[in-house]
């Protein structure tokens, strides 16, 4: 479980804070999706939380271990997949074998059930296969490190629509009651269905946090009706009209979450949705 | 699996085993896969799949063996087609009427279309 | 001082060797043709090519005695092969590498240790490179003409391994002969520090190459100071103050590698 506390970050004295004071945790079992505009430190988030950057101010814990102090225990308990990322020009088990050793519970079992969802078989050489096998084969060797903790940076980049499928099966066979995964993308619609913990992130802070069920059962996300009483929190224009985000009522059937719809009103209309959040809370 | 644009995904999912279960896909008594399986299947949230179940389980249209799993109960399909015909007589069938009445359909047309379709 | 784990250490140089596999070779096959070439060129031109020449202490002249033949060879060489493996500079050269490297899961003192260690392998590969180098130059010698008939014999292949050999002997310590390694391990770290302090590759060459030259004057001109003043043989003060600025400068270089590596956002940045 990873607790992180009145953290605060900037790049340099001169640079404009990343984040302030910003709390939460994450638990184990859990699909975190992380969203937030470029530049509001999505990045940033996972390099803090992986222990390659350190806060100015506030703690980052590992299971109560500081990730600052980047004690082997906690680094081979965790496994960050860039969105960037060069593979060294070697056959896969090679790589497998110069990397393993690191994580003290690498899964062969979970390399080749990942694998083969992909479409890949154990003796590719990762000189010769294209970019998104390369991707492919390393989220692989990710989802096999079963380390506690996994993040990863736009995963489903550089990835056609098939294997994006291939991903989202991948990585709900790969979860289990102790893992805890985060996936920070701006493509929303391919882990819409995958996440069940939405965090944005935006202007240095945290500015939501919530459980995609506790989200559907507030709000309501549909179409604006021509003859709309009530008023949405937020609306804006799509190709089949204008969808809304409404305060969803008694009774009211649940709707299915739109993220898109979410994060825009999130950035626009914080304070709103928030208000929604506490006051059903009281 | 392609998720509608406005029924939560949890209902869809549900429906979608229904459909299932009247077309025999599981039998009655039957085990339905675990929550995990279908979800990888699915490709959606263990959660989400959880409340699918639930709900069927509410429904009595599922039932849950501690360390076994979910099975369809022996009169599933019974329930299913009930509900069914229950949301058809509350819903669609009045939203049917006003339709005809909108745009001044006689229930004699309807019916002789009937016969042809039959 | 952080733990050391021996098994994570080999399996980080193992996995430090093989990545860069390629690049190490590349740098040897280099090394034994640089050599090669400076033997040549020392057997036609060099004047001075004092291969085993007996060191003045006293002298002021000690510098430039220390500057010739074989000293110079090997600190070149040291030299070249630093800048030619560029394996502290492929691991910090961008922001890939960096990432790679630094969510491995080992202690900063195993990382440290284990770029060391394979620096160290590389020492001790040094003989055999040179001996290589030798061959070769044999090969090429009757293309010469005329030669310098001292430095054909100071190179002679049996005196460079024994020249080896008798580096570390007690009675054999003078600054020639038992500097050379001290003093690759000094560019070593010079090495180490320059492409820490500057992630930029043509900077850390520049600044490593200053730096050894620097620290090896200075160690030569301390040496000597310290003779006249302080009551201990030239030997045993040739080793304590030997080996104080090879554990120092492994100790700074530690310590920097544990400061910079990551309080310094810089090196994920770019």
């Amino acid at each position: 479980m990873i607790e992180v506390s009145h953290l605060s970050y900037r790049y340099g004295r001169k640079r404009p804070a990343v984040f302030e004071n910003v709390s939460f945790r994450l638990e184990p079992g859990r699909i975190y999706g992380l969203l937030g505009k470029n530049g509001t430190g999505k990045s940033t988030l996972l390099y803090l939380l992986s222990g390659l950057l350190f806060p100015q101010e506030g703690s980052v814990k590992y299971h109560g271990l500081e990730m600052r102090e980047r004690r082997p225990e906690a680094l081979g308990d965790l496994y960050l997949l860039p969105e960037t990322f060069r593979l060294p020009n070697m056959s896969l088990k090679n790589y497998v074998r110069l990397h393993a050793p690191f994580y003290p519970n690498y899964s062969e079992q979970l390399m080749h059930s990942s694998l083969e969802e992909f479409d890949l078989t154990p003796d590719v050489h990762l000189g010769q296969l294209s970019m998104g096998q390369q991707k492919k084969a390393y989220l692989s060797f990710a989802l096999a490190t079963n380390t506690s903790l996994l993040l990863m940076d736009e995963p489903s980049n550089g990835l056609d629509i098939p294997s994006k499928s291939q991903f989202r099966r991948a990585v709900a066979r790969a979860m289990t009651d102790e893992r805890t995964v985060v996936i920070s993308t701006h493509q929303v619609g391919d882990v819409e269905a995958l996440i069940d913990r939405v965090m944005i992130i935006g202007n240095t802070r945290l500015l939501l946090d919530r459980r995609a069920e506790d989200i559907t059962q507030r709000l309501a996300f549909r179409m604006v009706r021509p003859d709309e009483t009530a008023t949405p929190i937020y609306s804006q224009h799509t190709l089949g009209g204008e969808a809304g985000i409404f305060t969803r009522q008694a009774g009211e059937d649940e709707t299915k979450l739109n993220l898109e719809l979410l994060f825009n009103a999130t950035l626009t209309a914080g304070e709103r949705m928030e208000q929604v959040f506490t006051n059903l809370e009281k | 699996m392609d998720f509608k644009e406005t029924t939560p995904i949890y209902m869809q999912i549900a429906q979608t085993i229904c459909d299932s279960i009247l077309q025999g896909d599981y039998a009655a008594e039957g085990r339905v896969p675990s929550v995990r399986e279908y979800a990888a299947d699915v490709e959606v949230n263990v959660n989400t799949v959880v409340r699918s179940y639930d709900y069927l389980q509410q429904q009595q249209i599922l039932y849950n063996k501690r360390g076994l799993g979910y099975f369809v109960a022996a009169d599933a399909r019974e329930r299913i087609v009930a509900i069914r015909k229950a949301r058809f007589y509350n819903e669609e069938l009045p939203a049917f009427f006003r339709q005809l009445k909108t745009l001044d359909i006689p229930m004699n047309d309807v019916l002789e279309r009937f016969k042809e379709y039959h | 001082m952080e733990k050391i784990n021996i098994r994570r250490t080999l399996e980080l140089m193992r996995y430090d060797l093989t990545i860069n596999r390629k690049r190490y070779l590349t740098s040897l096959v280099l090394v034994v043709i640089f050599t090669a070439g400076f033997m040549l060129w020392a057997m036609r031109f060099a004047m001075h090519a004092n291969m085993e020449g007996q060191v003045d202490i006293d002298s002021r002249s000690e510098l430039f005695v220390i500057m010739t033949g074989t000293t110079l060879c090997y600190t070149s060489l040291a030299f070249l092969l630093g800048l030619l493996t560029q394996v502290h500079d492929y691991v910090l050269c961008d922001k890939q590498s960096r990432q790679a490297f630094f969510m491995l899961p080992v202690t900063n003192a195993e990382r440290f240790v284990s770029r060391q260690l394979t620096a160290v392998l590389f020492l001790l590969a040094m003989p055999v490179l040179i001996a290589l180098a030798r061959l070769v130059s044999l090969a090429f010698l009757p293309l010469l003409g005329s030669v310098n008939a001292e430095a054909v014999n100071g190179f002679m292949l049996w005196d460079i391994l024994t020249n080896m050999k008798q580096h570390f002997l007690p009675e054999n310590l003078h600054f020639e002969n038992s500097g050379y390694y001290a003093s690759f391990l000094f560019l070593w770290g010079a090495f180490t520090l320059g492409a820490i302090l500057f992630q930029k590759r043509s900077f850390a060459k520049i600044l490593f190459c200053v730096i050894a030259y620097v620290l090896i004057g200075a160690k030569i001109l301390m040496h000597s100071l310290w003779l006249g003043i302080v009551p201990v043989s030239p030997t045993a003060l040739w080793w304590a103050h030997g080996l104080l600025w090879l554990v120092g400068g492994l100790w700074l270089g530690y310590r920097l590698l544990a400061r910079t590596q990551l309080t310094r956002p810089g090196l994920l940045k770019r």
